[in-house]
């Protein structure tokens, strides 16, 4: 606890450092993958067809092991910051596209059959009907791709990219590093516990 | 779908184009400084890093944590980085360039250095001094019970001993595990683990013998015996830079000058030990050296040295 303590003081600026790069990166994966997957979601709602489809790819991505996806992409973008959040990128899809999917379903019929009575057009049906009621379903979506996020940017590390995943394996590579393994781990464990709500 | 096209494209862009908002991008200005796992190597990371930012205006982004010198290489190839903060001569020789039983120090130095400016268009640069070479060690109780002082001792027990030795290390073409059983002879078991764990293996006496760096300061601290051995190829430290790089900021060139032979095997132990075990920052390490230092004001750099 002591040297924890001792780490943590001498370190202090360089913890943040990497807290923030490691946020960032989770961050950017993430709001790329809403860019995206928001309106994929609405759009297979809306054509129940391909939703199938759609949702077997996302879950595909999702079977592989990220160390081994993050090395192939590293093969294509090289090393660094890009692989890691085109990484986050695309296991972000899966929650993403599927929460709003099922919170655009979910909206109650009677509800949107009153809104076409009312007059309203499908753009106005979607922004203000659909999409305010299924708005906490998608941040939900976004939450966990956010948790999801700043987990796999702690391996980033291993293809050069830093962040907290950096201070956890000097950790492990130290005679008994635990508090520099805990002063990586934890930063990591907060940021899964905040992040959303700043996300 | 007329929505979405645009925005994919436009996320494909700014993925590809990298410099986004607060994660800085490469520059003109900045160079790339990529270093292995090991505290060692990121206390040169640092070093460099620091001295660059000292003499320069140039900005410095260091690239960690990558797992052996073959990546470090690959990085260099693809000009992902700059700079790779340590190399070693025996590494590199049998790993990037090929070549066997290279064991003379001065001569594995002149053939990376030719090599590596005519194949890959990257300067070699001097050492800094110190050479961080693999050793086999045994517990200090082990090697006096037994009267043990070179590698041939062990073989009468190497058929019950547990070897603990670098995942980097073991399959390696001319020098690796393979290798040293053609020389010496073959452990009972080999375990391949994380080069951070082998010593606390052999001092808590998990593993029997270890292959361990010469330059870790915890070979010292826990009581272990580095064994003498001819099988391995020297393995002098030094930076190595893309001559592009350097045709671009001849100004490096000066600094690497000034950091060449500053620092004995001793001396990295030492500095090792601080961040392996009194887990000081590399970074701090690193300052503290060229404080300690002056940055090397002193040291006078003469171009036609060069």
């Amino acid at each position: 606890m002591e040297t924890f303590i001792t780490y943590v003081s001498q370190n202090g600026f360089y913890i943040w450092e990497e807290f923030y790069r490691h946020f960032l990166m989770a961050a950017y994966g993430v709001l790329f993958a809403s860019i995206v997957s928001i309106p994929v979601g609405i759009l297979i709602a809306r054509y129940g067809k391909l939703s199938s489809w759609v949702l077997t790819f996302g879950s595909i991505i999702q079977t592989i092991p990220v160390l081994g996806f993050m090395a192939i992409t590293m093969v294509a973008m090289g090393l660094g910051t890009t692989t890691v959040i085109t990484t986050v990128f695309f296991y972000s899809l899966l929650p993403i596209i599927q929460n709003t999917y099922v919170g655009i379903k979910g909206v109650d019929k009677t509800v949107t059959n009153a809104a076409y009575a009312s007059g309203m057009t499908r753009l106005q049906l979607l922004t203000k009907v659909e999409l305010p009621l299924a708005v906490s379903v998608i941040m939900a979506g976004i939450r966990t791709a956010l948790v999801v996020g700043i987990g796999i940017v702690a391996i980033g590390t291993f293809v050069g990219a830093g962040g907290l995943g950096a201070i956890i394996v000097r950790g492990t590579n130290a005679t008994d590093g635990t508090a520099i393994i805990l002063a990586g781990a934890i930063p990591t464990a907060d940021g899964n516990y905040c992040g959303p709500y700043h996300g | 779908m007329k929505k979405i096209i645009p925005t994919v494209l436009a996320s494909a862009l700014v993925l590809s184009g990298c410099s986004l908002p607060g994660l800085g991008g490469p520059s003109e200005q900045t160079i790339r400084i990529a270093t292995l796992d090991t505290v060692e190597s990121e206390i040169w990371g640092y070093t460099l890093a620091h001295m660059i930012e000292h003499y320069t205006d140039l900005e410095t982004e260091l690239v960690t944590n990558l797992g052996s010198t073959m990546v470090l290489h690959q990085a260099m190839m693809q000009e992902e980085v700059d700079i790779t903060a340590t190399r070693y001569t025996g590494t590199d020789i049998a790993g990037v360039l090929n070549y066997e039983d290279v064991t003379d120090p001065e001569e594995a130095m002149q053939i990376v250095q030719q090599e590596f400016d005519e194949l890959f268009n990257q300067t070699w640069a001097e050492s800094y001094g110190f050479d961080n070479s693999y050793t086999v060690s045994v517990t200090e109780a082990f090697a006096e019970q037994e009267n043990i002082e070179h590698v041939d001792d062990l073989k009468p027990f190497a058929d019950e001993m547990n070897f603990g030795v670098d995942n980097a290390w073991v399959n390696r073409t001319g020098d690796g595990y393979a290798a040293f059983t053609e020389t010496h002879f073959a452990f009972g078991d080999v375990y391949p683990m994380a080069i951070g764990l082998v010593y606390e293996a052999a001092a808590s006496g998990n593993m029997d013998a270890v292959l361990g760096y010469s330059s870790d300061g915890r070979i010292a601290a826990y009581d272990l015996t580095v064994l003498e051995d001819d099988f391995f190829p020297p393995y002098d430290a030094s930076p190595v830079i893309r001559n592009e790089v350097l045709d671009d900021h001849p100004e490096l060139e000066g600094i690497l000058h000034k950091l060449s032979d500053t620092v004995s095997t001793e001396d990295m132990q030492e500095m090792n030990y601080m961040g392996d075990v009194e887990l000081v920052g590399p970074s701090t390490i690193a300052q503290q050296f060229l404080e300690a230092h002056n940055y090397f004001e002193d040291v006078e750099v003469n171009e036609e040295d060069q």
